[in-house]
């Protein structure tokens, strides 16, 4: 579904409404993948419904209506999908991921820089001053905060 | 028993709020929500996602509190910058700017501000004595619902909330399907049986309400929002003459009345909220008035009406989730959220177990309300200098607050992955406009969708007609029905489309 490439075209062509086709696709896709991974969900009896007989509701739900939207989308006229933000997708990502990757091994002020510092990247014109105090002050804060004030267990440098 | 009953609950109420830690806390939470309101782009759904982990710290009566703080606070500092910058801090303000801002450039902001803060301030007294007056009886109905019924009320939950929602409404039952399904991701409870699980192992137990919360309203909007730069165009940073004259007054006052009206019964209603009772509440004060030209050049009944009627609306849309569990909107979602992580399961048993959690909520309402009027126009030069913070700031801020909170929630660094998933998700969701909220709310009802659908059908030994021979049952699913009908009528849809540009 993520392959949703921006199209210039508005309107035009066989995508009368890009958005909605790409919704009606990624509705149909997600109710598939869901029949298909619980294809062995056992079902149960009426009385004792099983693992398997709501979410084969759900996702024969979400396909009838991803079609309904895709057929639409090839009907009503639509606007595009418009341009992707790739440059905060990627980078916000990373640096969540780094966080996530870093706070156990390397305490909570080396994880912190590196998530702000990447962060930051995400954004236009920061200046290494004004970042530097800012984050200066967010690792103070957050220091007093979570670690004295509310005594999370996490480390504060990577050797203590 | 009424009156008596009325008095003895609410003296309870205050005995719980006016502790010194529960005062605290809500001033907490109106500081905050005044904060994040007064903030574009940092909305009341986001922040209460933020500091659910924290308030996993705090007893359950102080979570709630500062949670449903943060809210009513936000609808003030919403009209705070709708006032001044010409900017809905929060959406529930956009129309707050129409005549605000214009009032602003007169010279009269103060007026402005004051007769926005006494209308939120009558309508939330209004709204709050409303919920302590319909809660009890609801609750009392909320009981006599056998499985089959709850089952089709939720249905009819989601129908409304759908319907209510602007945008596309077959979007909006995907989305809700969606929700639903990954409600049920990880064990399920009736089996045991492992559903979705893609053999990680943080989803065993089901999705985390959190993180899911957190990445679709937090982290998305970093992304969204740092592609969109705003322009912020400060009236002036000096506000004088905060009292309205006497004329500004008697001309408020109806429309306060009209907007508190409007607000509370919107309020109530699935998917309503906020939103939808200013716009509803401007409209009919432009359509009413002796001379409707004046609207949009700073007529005063165009801020005092739609700020009176948000505040309500954010008041009564408690009511379904308090008493029967359903919350009717994604803040409301985050309500039960934050009723979960203290083990609190939300239905009409919240008010005989736990009468104290629960009139004292209420109480700590008009209490906040209360606080709100008393420092939130002193504070005006604070909120205003708090909007010179650039956003390439407050997105790294808010970035590392959702990031933080997620993790310390079960100290899981799985769980931050998970926000940065759903973030990414949540960004194509608003590319392909899908929102986000009727997804949350089928989140938060699809487990027990599934609880109730197979108790009722045990009930029954497995004869599915139960949903259509129980009256009350039977009820609901025709008003959800009828009202799906009408929506896919295409004269009503025009309306309603109109209604939401208006």
């Amino acid at each position: 579904m993520a392959s949703g490439s921006p199209r210039p075209a508005s309107g035009a062509g066989l995508f009368k409404s890009p958005k909605d086709v790409w919704s009606g696709v990624m509705f149909i896709a997600i109710g598939a993948l869901g029949l298909w991974i619980g294809r062995d969900y056992p079902m149960g009896s009426p009385v004792r419904l099983g693992t398997g007989v709501f979410p084969r509701l759900l996702c024969w739900g979400l396909i009838v209506i991803g079609a309904i939207v895709l057929v639409q989308g090839f009907i009503v006229k639509g606007e595009p999908v418009g341009k992707w933000a790739w440059r905060p997708i990627i980078l916000v990502s990373i640096a969540a991921t780094l966080f996530a990757l870093l706070i156990e091994p390397a305490g909570l002020v080396v994880s912190m820089i590196v998530l702000m510092g990447i962060g930051a990247l995400a954004g236009d014109d920061h200046t290494i001053k004004e970042w530097s105090i800012f984050s200066a002050i967010m690792v103070v804060i957050s220091v007093a905060m979570f670690i004295w004030g509310l005594g999370m267990p996490i480390k504060v440098f990577p050797w203590s | 028993m009424e009156l008596n009953h009325l008095f003895e609950n609410l003296s309870l109420g205050f005995s719980v709020a006016l502790t010194f830690q529960n005062l605290f806390w809500c001033l907490a939470g109106a500081i905050i929500g005044t904060a994040i309101g007064v903030l574009p782009g940092v909305g009341p759904v986001a922040t209460m996602a933020l500091l659910l982990p924290v308030t996993y710290y705090l007893p359950p009566e102080g979570a709630l509190i500062m949670l449903a703080g943060i809210y009513y606070g936000a609808q003030y500092g919403g009209s705070t910058t709708a006032i001044l910058v010409n900017l809905p801090g929060e959406s529930s303000s956009v129309v707050t700017c129409l005549d605000g801002y214009q009032m602003a450039r007169q010279g009269r902001a103060g007026a402005a501000l004051a007769i926005a803060a006494i209308g939120s301030f009558f309508a939330g007294c209004v709204a709050t004595l409303l919920i302590a007056v319909a809660a009890p009886p609801l609750t009392l109905l909320a009981q006599q619902f056998g499985p089959a019924d709850y089952c089709s009320l939720m249905v009819l939950g989601l129908v409304t909330a759908v319907v209510m929602a602007h945008g596309s409404v077959i979007k909006a039952i995907g989305m809700i399907f969606l929700g639903l399904l990954l409600g049920i991701v990880g064990t399920d409870v009736n089996t045991g049986n492992l559903r979705y699980d893609f053999g990680i192992g943080i989803l065993f137990d089901g999705i985390n309400f959190v993180p899911i919360a957190m990445g679709v309203f937090g982290i998305n909007e970093i992304m969204a929002n740092l592609t969109n730069p705003e322009r912020r165009d400060l009236v002036s940073a000096k506000v004088t003459g905060l009292m309205p004259t006497r004329k500004d007054l008697t001309d408020a006052t109806p429309a306060i009345l009209r907007g508190t009206v409007i607000g509370s019964l919107l309020g109530v209603l699935p998917g309503g909220g906020a939103v939808l009772a200013s716009f509803a509440s401007y409209s009919i004060e432009k359509r009413i008035a002796k001379d409707p030209s004046r609207f949009g050049k700073g007529a005063i009944e165009g801020v005092a009406g739609p700020e009176s009627a948000n505040n309500a609306a954010a008041q009564t849309s408690f009511i379904p989730m308090l008493t029967l569990g359903i919350p009717s909107n994604a803040v409301m979602a985050m309500m039960v959220g934050g009723m979960m992580i203290h083990g609190i399961i939300p239905g009409p048993q919240v008010m005989t177990e736990r009468p104290g959690l629960f009139w004292g909520m209420i109480v700590s309402m008009w209490v906040g309300n209360l606080m709100l009027i008393f420092f939130n126009l002193p504070l005006v030069g604070m909120w205003v200098k708090m909007l010179t913070v650039p956003y390439r700031l407050m997105s790294i801020a808010i970035l590392f607050f959702c990031c933080i909170g997620v993790y310390t929630l079960n100290n899981s660094a799985d769980e931050v992955l998970l926000i940065t998933f759903f973030g990414v998700v949540g960004y194509i969701f608003v590319k392909l406009d899908c929102e986000a909220a009727p997804m949350l709310l089928g989140f938060i009802l699809g487990p027990m969708m599934e609880t109730y659908l197979r108790r009722a059908m045990l009930l029954s030994r497995g004869d599915a007609m139960v949903f259509l021979e129980r009256p009350l049952s039977l009820s609901f699913l025709i008003a959800a029905a009828v009202l799906l009908a009408i929506i896919a009528l295409p004269s009503i849809r025009k309306t309603r489309e109109v209604a939401f540009v208006e």
